[in-house]
């Protein structure tokens, strides 16, 4: 607590006056004055009074001592428990720029355009809720001073020939890059704070805990070089960009593909330095049930991210009335033939299966934190010790194949035959064609399969894996699928048929549909957080 | 006597045509004094008995306002029921308007072939609604009942009438509903996805700074890759592809199987 030189009130930081501010005598007071001695001595802690969820475990500081009533990560409404503590302190900060009424008022601008958001987000007494949060952040800097030699080339064409001479490009460099900044906390979510980047650091100032009187602030755990490979990569497309625009260097192709590893040695940093920051978020959380949502607000730029789950029945009534207008131009646009109605209607279930599965690897990856980086680190998992499967023998792969080689033939020649000897000969050969089909498609599906995997290979959830999860729900599109399928096969002269299978596959779009909603609600709420947390240092 | 006999074979044979389905010639029934446009049946399949023939000229005649209206039957036919109605309506009217109905037993397709005046009404899609009402007719071996179902159902929509399809309603419905939800979900998608930073908006964020010395190069080495080049890169794309032409394909049409 900070006391007002004049009154002894308390003072807290205000953010259109940029400074320590009394309520009272309406003195400002500049937050340096305070802590100098403990500044002068370079003391890495502070002491702040450290709040604890009962429910999730979750952990806030404050230089406040006044007893917080909710908790902004699991949303729950406590008391939160409070100790003193002392904590690491960052090396610089960029205080609050933007006030709890803008946050407000961009929250809300956004959720103007979410037709389809729950009423309870719009909620005023919701809104109200925004906690200005300290989160916690690694700031990388890379600097490279000395030497750099490039690999380079240009080529000519001499007749038949393409020429191509190669060069070593040699200069010195001196660059300095400062201010790439992952957020150091487990229960901010990576997709969140990428949403609200970036931070501008050019404005931030050296940390004092004066900056944190009226507001919370967050506890990093997660592992400072954690982010390192991720802030290299920046640095390199900053690096190519800059390069590939100098026409000294670019007249080299040093930025080209087949250079670029030679590019990134040259320009490895002598020097990585990792600091510890705290940036202004504004920070709200909506519980329902077992879920929760967030929203947050840069607190120095303003820009806003949330998760926006949908209202069932917003959705509903939205999406019928919108099929009017679409009912009427159907009418007057087409007029389907029952075969290209199936058609369309096994399209549009292949649809629905697609978008089912991106969104079921997704909610697969998240449960498994494979999407966030900082929560795998703070809690790592425990990898399952796989036995190897008797499949995954290359012998026995090759056995499977010719097996299937000399079985496919066999099995297709008694699905056909009874349909030959019935007289059948017109559904036999549609069979025979479908079947050819099938079997000229699959190496093309197997190609595109693997290389689906090998651009996820570094992900435990790909597109294509986690079948035996996955099928109960995707049963429904591809049923309607298989139904469309077998009319369109069978080709039989009633349209019944056709009418029947459309709106059978229909049937199951509209179920899948309701399956995809839910998956998205799943997706833009989050579990509540179970922390057992330490600090970021200490993962190392 | 002798005049009894022949008066009863007269009336035996008469009988007879009226019995049995004995193969037809093209035969225009009607024309329109008024209009010029004719009734013409031409049932080389034998589906209709002569008073059937009669019956389905009637049904037709109302169409010669708007154009010609023809029926046409076939055993055989090698090629496309579209392709035959298309030929056969322009062996036999040129490009007047008119409306011709084709039951090809040879496909087992029933089809619509209009032009002209006619095909402005009766269009590709009212082809198929109709032949979809009235294939049953046809699969029951109902020759006339489809025919002269077509021909009504053509003249109601010429009358300005309308013709059912509950069909496409409730399909078209169905499918309304799907796109909605599929629209709107895409909507939500596309407003709910959380952006990363653009990596310009993230080098205004950063400090940094780049100096260098002007680079020297060095070459190393060279390599040489056999690439010929396209031998038809460099020909002429002169003369001209004027003339052409002819050869008009108005008219269309849909069918059904039966």
């Amino acid at each position: 607590m900070y006391e007002c030189p004049n009154c002894s009130a308390n003072l807290k930081y205000h953010i259109n006056k940029q400074a320590l501010y009394c309520e009272h005598c309406e003195t400002t007071v500049d937050p340096y004055s305070f802590h100098k001695e403990q500044d002068a001595e370079e003391s890495t802690e502070y002491e702040v009074t450290l709040f604890t969820c009962p429910q999730c475990g979750g952990e806030i500081i404050s230089e406040d001592t006044t007893a917080a009533t909710f908790c902004s990560y699991c949303g729950s409404s406590t008391i939160l428990d409070s100790r003193i503590s002392r904590e690491r302190r960052p090396d610089y900060i960029i205080p609050f720029a933007k006030t709890e009424v803008s946050c407000r008022n961009a929250y809300k601008k956004m959720l103007k355009q979410a037709l389809f958001a729950p009423d309870a987000l719009k909620d005023e007494s919701h809104i109200q809720k925004f906690r200005g949060i300290y989160m916690p952040y690694w700031v990388y800097s890379f600097e490279k001073k000395g030497p750099a030699t490039f690999k380079g080339s240009k080529d000519r064409r001499r007749g038949d020939y393409i020429i191509t001479s190669h060069y070593d490009v040699s200069c010195d460099i001196d660059a300095e890059y400062k201010g790439i900044s992952f957020d150091a906390s487990s229960t901010f979510c990576d997709s969140l704070s990428n949403a609200i980047a970036p931070f501008d650091i050019k404005k931030s100032k050296p940390f004092t805990p004066a900056f944190l009187s009226g507001f919370y602030a967050d506890i990093a755990d997660v592992g400072k070089s954690r982010y390192k490979s991720d802030a290299t990569d920046i640095v390199v497309d900053v690096q190519k960009d800059q390069f590939a625009k100098t026409r000294a260097f670019s007249k080299y192709n040093i930025t080209d593909s087949q250079h670029m590893s030679s590019f990134k040695r040259s320009l490895r940093a002598d020097k990585i330095t990792i600091e510890r920051a705290l940036f202004p978020v504004w920070f709200l959380s909506y519980r329902k049930d077992d879920r929760v949502a967030y929203a947050v607000v840069n607190g120095q730029t303003g820009k806003v991210a949330a998760d926006l789950p949908v209202d069932p029945k917003k959705y509903l009534l939205g999406s019928f009335i919108l099929a009017v207008p679409l009912f009427l131009l159907l009418n007057l646009l087409f007029t389907l033939k029952p075969g290209w109605l199936l058609g369309l209607v096994a399209i549009l279930s292949l649809l629905c299966t697609i978008i089912s599965n991106v969104q079921l690897t997704r909610i697969l990856r998240r449960e498994s934190g494979d999407d966030d980086k900082g929560k795998t680190n703070a809690a790592p998992l425990q990898k399952k010790t796989q036995t190897p499967s008797i499949l995954q023998n290359r012998w026995v792969k090759i056995l499977i194949m010719i097996g299937a080689c000399y079985l496919l033939p066999i099995i297709f020649f008694f699905t056909i035959s009874p349909f030959m000897l019935l007289g059948l000969a017109d559904i036999a050969l549609k069979l025979f064609v479908g079947f050819f089909i099938v079997v000229a498609l699959l190496p093309f599906f197997t190609l595109f399969t693997r290389l689906i995997r090998k651009k996820e290979r570094d992900t435990s959830h790909s597109f294509f894996g986690d079948w035996k999860r996955k099928l109960p729900i995707l049963a429904k599109p591809l049923s309607g699928i298989l139904i469309a399928i077998l009319i369109l096969i069978i080709n039989p002269v009633s349209d019944l048929f056709y009418y029947l299978g459309a709106i059978a596959c229909m049937g199951m779009i509209i179920w899948g549909v309701t399956d995809i909603m839910k998956q998205h609600n799943v997706l833009s709420t989050r579990k509540p957080p179970q922390l057992n947390r330490r600090g970021g240092d200490e993962v190392e | 006597m002798r005049l009894n006999k022949q008066f009863m074979a007269f009336l035996l044979c008469m009988g007879g045509l009226l019995l049995f389905k004995i193969p037809c010639h093209a035969e225009v029934l009607y024309q329109n004094p008024e209009t010029g446009y004719e009734v013409l049946i031409e049932d080389d399949a034998a589906l209709l008995t002569a008073e059937e023939i009669s019956l389905l000229a009637e049904t037709m005649e109302p169409i010669t306002e708007y154009g010609n209206a023809a029926f046409k039957s076939t055993l055989s036919n090698p090629a496309t029921t579209s392709s035959y109605a298309s030929s056969f309506y322009k062996n036999k009217f040129g490009n007047t308007s008119g409306t011709l109905f084709v039951i090809d037993m040879d496909n087992r397709n029933i089809w619509i072939f209009s032009d002209g005046k006619v095909y402005r009404t009766i269009t590709k899609a009212y082809a198929n609604t109709i032949t979809d009402n009235v294939y049953r007719e046809a699969s029951a071996a109902r020759y006339f009942d489809c025919a002269s179902g077509a021909f009504e159902q053509i003249y109601t929509l010429l009358e300005g009438g309308r013709v059912m399809q509950p069909m496409k309603y409730i399909s078209n419905a169905l499918l309304a509903v799907i796109l909605a939800l599929l629209i709107n979900f895409a909507w939500i998608c596309y407003f709910s996805r959380l952006k990363k930073p653009t990596s310009k908006e993230l080098i205004r964020a950063l400090e940094n700074h780049l100096e260098y010395t002007p680079p020297t190069a060095v070459k190393t080495h060279e390599t040489k890759i056999y690439s010929p080049q396209s031998s038809d890169s460099g020909g002429s794309s002169g003369g001209s592809s004027g003339g052409g032409g002819g050869g008009s394909s108005s008219g269309g049409g849909g069918g059904h199987s039966f």
